[in-house]
């Protein structure tokens, strides 16, 4: 029979141990925040065999005064908080005073430190927990930590420790995150006696580009909110950078790395249908807030942090990137204006073009006034500039209305068109999904939406499935433009339809809608998505030049026009050098 | 086969049947115009199988024959000539064309190949002033559907009967209706869905003020000019019954100077939403205001005088559709009769003059 016995504090400390230091890149974490706290200017850390068999941290922080040196290493033992109560001020890394002891426990540690006021240090060597060693030494002020022999005691934990690689790649990753949230502080790491890493001390812009690179930096925004009680800052990438994971999204509170779903779900919400679904942005996040309004203390790796407030945190997160991305800030509506002026260089306000020409699908104006007026004018200003027109008029085999040469249409799916320096191709399903995307989405935020009645109202009999999607999307339809009511037994009568929707297909269109997958569940997005796409002309549609110059303006009128909802690109850029590096020539034209 | 025939005449009937030609085709020989030169004189014809027109081309005969020649090809050709008459000939299936000092051979095809032009089924017979149709047709071809899920909406629907004709259109969003009471003869009533490319092309054609010879049968129409026929299939029915949506109880009667209207709606409308064309029309005590307001683009507003003694009310139009109206309205004034903001509008030219009677309707644009 199994007897009951208290385990030895020895035992205990192991089982301790294991919750804060699983692995050595852990050990490296505690003994880097330690310094950090100990406000270090320069921390180098180095490792052998992946920190298995030695980690030295050392820093020019303040240092531990002697006397103090062997409380240091005991269990809840910090110089950070002294009540519970401390916590909730906490602005330090670390608090739990669990670090030392921990990593005391489970391998050969040596402490030598020399505090600011002291002259000579003091050092300690324990194996195990057990002291070894204990007297002065001469040495800069500072701490030096040297961690050897990780798990020696628990071959259980150490079975289970990854390649010297892969415990590398660990520690590796953790410094480049974490030495964001500290720029002014210099870090070197060294591996099996090579540099791996060596950051200078540096301005937070210094510090980003290294760490993301100086290819990426320049497509990497700032954006900063503050309202004097959480500050929300950082920076993050445009919509056309992104990665197949989280690994480039850096996210800090009060300069503690952080994985929080809240943050994480934000910052997906932001990118929401401007990148593809299954790409992550780029992004180093710091959120700046009284450590009152969070608690660190719920995981013994720190990692997990609450917020009193997440609803706050996840809107005000959401939408200052949202802006720094896209919509409303000056820059981005900038870089758009001038893409859209490089395609149609021209005076007047740019977005005003994004309206304008009635093309009402006029049957006999089509036939038989084919000048049409305003494409006319379109080409006169749009030719000023670029004399030598790639597409020619068409000889009569594409019998298109108006003059033909400046939006062409190839397999009746994409539109090109010429700029200065060469052309743009647009997708022309991906770009109306994005002009109508756009369009629902402000119908349902509460833009008021314009609704077609119809002359004859149609009639629908939907599956048991699509009637189950209307009952559920019955409140929404209306914000959208569609008027439906019931009718009978699983029937409804449309009296009204979006107004300017193409493909209504006498109620095909809104058939198709309801009978999406899974539209009950998320069902805005899903709509939007699903309406839009639906909606939108398809590849194998035929557009006049005028609908493809009404297509275009609309397209840069919204928010973001780069990208349809799904994430893809909705236009591609062909420069003429790029042409010209195809066909070999050389750049001055031979 | 040998003709000849003065280049002008044979550049305008040349370009003309080569308009007909499908620009894609996969039956090469839809590509080809059919010359035929017989006792009765020269003809050019061409089809794209949905439409064929022939067209009589004035010249001499000296030897009879035919030949399937490339329409655009030939056109081409013929349009760069320098003047002067052209020597065309036909030896088996290539195409001689002399002019001046030129000389083309092309190669053509046997005209058997050609699709035989089907025969007229004709039931119903009548003859009208080519202006006067050439009129009903730009009334209300304008407002045919291009959903082609409902193939009946994409045509015009034409009623004929000894009282005179009517002719119908609707997209599902507005309608127009045109009805000519004239003595068309002891016919047999008829109902039927012309395409609009028919109709377009009829208008094309029908450039002096002639009587022409309609002929509607089951499954085709054609309209037989002195020097041009042409001959097209229906479309398949059933036409909705546009009757009962029109409305009965629009007793809120608005006049307005058609011009003044045109003219201010094109102007409010620049800045309109570029895929509703939203335009507000507010009525009140005589007065009619337009306006629009578009998010992030800017407002218009224009007041124009009216004759109006009812309600107040807002009520939302396309603007294309609306001008689309006024520039098919015979007259001066035009009056919309009105009931409820939500319900359809009816325009109507105050002076219906002459033996039209022409009216719109038009389905709000709402704002929910």
């Amino acid at each position: 029979m199994a007897v009951i016995n208290r385990l030895t504090p020895d035992t205990t400390g192991k089982i301790a141990a294991g919750e804060v230091i699983e692995r050595p890149a852990n050990a490296v974490k505690e003994l880097i925040e330690n310094s950090i706290d100990a406000s270090a200017r320069r921390i180098s850390v180095e490792v052998m065999s992946g920190g298995k068999d030695l980690i030295r941290v050392s820093d020019d922080g303040i240092g531990i005064s002697s006397e103090q040196l062997p409380l240091a290493v005991e269990n809840f033992a910090t110089s950070k908080i002294t009540r519970i109560e401390d916590i909730s001020r906490i602005m330090t890394l670390g608090f739990r005073g669990e670090a030392l002891a921990s990593i005391k426990s489970v391998s050969r540690l040596s402490v030598s430190s020399r505090s600011i006021d002291e002259d000579i240090g003091r050092e300690m060597k324990w194996a195990g927990g057990k002291l070894l060693h204990d007297g002065p030494v001469a040495r800069t002020q500072g701490t030096e930590i040297l961690a050897e022999d990780l798990f020696f005691n628990v071959p259980a934990r150490k079975k289970f420790l990854s390649s010297d690689q892969a415990e590398l790649r660990k520690i590796t990753a953790y410094i480049q995150s974490l030495s964001l949230a500290v720029p002014d502080i210099a870090f070197l790491l060294k591996s099996n006696g090579k540099d791996v890493l060596s950051y200078p001390a540096s301005s937070m812009d210094e510090r980003v580009e290294v760490i993301f690179g100086s290819g990426t930096f320049p497509n990497l925004k700032r954006f900063d909110d503050d309202d004097g009680r959480i500050r929300i800052h950082g920076y993050t990438s445009m919509p056309g950078l992104t990665r197949g994971n989280r690994t480039m999204q850096f996210l800090f509170v009060n300069r503690r790395i952080i994985k929080d779903r809240t943050v994480s779900h934000a910052i997906r919400q932001a990118y929401q249908s401007i990148i593809p679904s299954d790409r992550f942005p780029l992004i180093a996040l710091f959120i700046e807030i009284s450590p009152d309004r969070i608690d660190v203390n719920v995981h013994p790796s720190k990692a997990e942090i609450r917020f009193d407030n997440e609803r706050e945190i996840h809107s005000r997160i959401s939408s200052v990137l949202r802006e720094t991305v896209g919509g409303k800030t000056v820059s981005f509506r900038d870089k758009v204006e001038s893409v859209y002026r490089t395609i149609f260089p021209g005076g007047e306000n740019w977005e005003k073009k994004a309206t304008g020409n009635l093309d009402g699908k006029d049957y006999s104006s089509q036939q038989h006034d084919p000048g049409v007026e305003s494409t006319e004018h379109r080409s006169d200003w749009l030719f000023q500039k670029s004399p030598q027109p790639l597409f020619e008029a068409s000889d009569g085999d594409e019998p298109a209305s108006g003059s033909g040469r400046l939006y062409w249409q190839l397999h009746q799916s994409f539109i090109f068109i010429q700029i200065r320096g060469g052309m743009v191709i647009i997708d022309q399903h991906a770009a109306h999904e994005r002009i109508l995307y756009d369009k629902v989405k402000n119908n349902l935020s509460g833009e008021k939406s314009a609704v077609q009645a119809l002359l004859f109202p149609a009639t629908l009999e939907l599956s048991a499935e699509e009637y189950d999607n209307f009952e559920t999307l019955s409140d929404t339809l209306p914000s959208i433009g569609f008027e439906v009511e019931p009718f009978g037994a699983r029937s409804v009568i449309v009296r009204g339809i979006p107004a300017g929707v193409r493909n209504w297909n006498d109620g095909r269109l809104l058939q198709d809608i309801l009978s999406e997958k899974g539209l009950g569940k998320s069902s805005r997005e899903m709509l939007m998505k699903s309406y839009a796409c639906r909606a939108s002309v398809k590849a194998g549609d035929k557009l006049s030049v005028e609908e493809m110059e009404s297509l275009t303006d609309q397209l840069f009128a919204t928010e973001f026009p780069f990208t349809c909802p799904h994430g893809r690109p909705t236009m591609l850029r062909v420069d003429m050098a790029d042409l010209e590096r195809r066909f070999q020539r050389t750049v001055k034209g031979e | 086969m040998k003709i000849i025939v003065p280049l002008g005449e044979l550049n305008k009937k040349m370009n003309a049947v080569s308009a007909v030609v499908p620009g894609k085709t996969t039956m090469p020989i839809l590509s080809m115009a059919l010359i035929t030169a017989d006792d009765s004189g020269i003809s050019f014809s061409a089809t794209d199988l949905d439409i064929s027109v022939s067209t009589r081309v004035n010249g001499e005969v000296e030897e009879t024959g035919k030949i399937a020649v490339p329409a655009k090809k030939v056109a081409e050709i013929v349009k760069s000539l320098p003047g002067g008459d052209v020597a065309i000939g036909a030896e088996g299936e290539i195409l001689t064309i002399k002019c001046g000092r030129s000389k083309f051979s092309v190669n053509g095809r046997s005209p058997e190949d050609f699709p035989k032009l089907p025969k007229q089924d004709s039931k119903t017979e009548f003859t009208i002033d080519s202006g006067f149709l050439g009129k009903m047709i730009q009334k209300t071809i304008y407002a045919v559907s291009t959903d082609l899920t409902r193939p009946a909406l994409c045509g015009v629907k034409w009623e004929a009967d000894r009282g005179g004709i009517l002719m119908v259109s609707t997209d599902g969003h507005r309608l127009a209706k045109v009805e000519a009471k004239l003595s068309l003869g002891d016919i047999q009533k008829s109902e039927v869905i012309v395409p609009p490319k028919a109709l377009s092309t009829f208008k094309a054609f029908a450039e002096k003020a002639e009587m022409i010879k309609v002929s509607i049968g089951d499954n085709s129409i054609s309209f037989e000019m002195t020097d041009v026929s042409i001959y097209s299939r229906l479309l398949e029915g059933p036409f909705p019954n546009y009757q009962k949506v029109i409305p009965v109880k629009n007793e809120k009667e608005l006049l307005v100077s058609k011009d003044l209207l045109s003219a201010a709606t094109k102007r409010v409308s620049i800045l309109s939403d570029a895929l509703t064309h939203q335009v507000i029309f507010s009525v009140s005590k005589d007065k009619l205001t337009l306006h629009v307001t578009t998010q992030d683009l800017g407002e218009a507003r224009e007041e124009l005088e009216a004759t109006y003694s009812e309600d107040e009310m807002e009520i939302g139009y396309n603007a294309a559709y609306v001008l689309d109206i006024l520039r098919t309205m015979e007259g001066d004034d035009i009056a919309f009769h009105l009931d409820k903001p939500d319900n359809a509008g009816m325009v109507m030219p105050v002076d219906q003059g002459g033996d039209l009677k022409h009216l719109c309707i038009v389905m709000p644009l709402r704002i929910n």
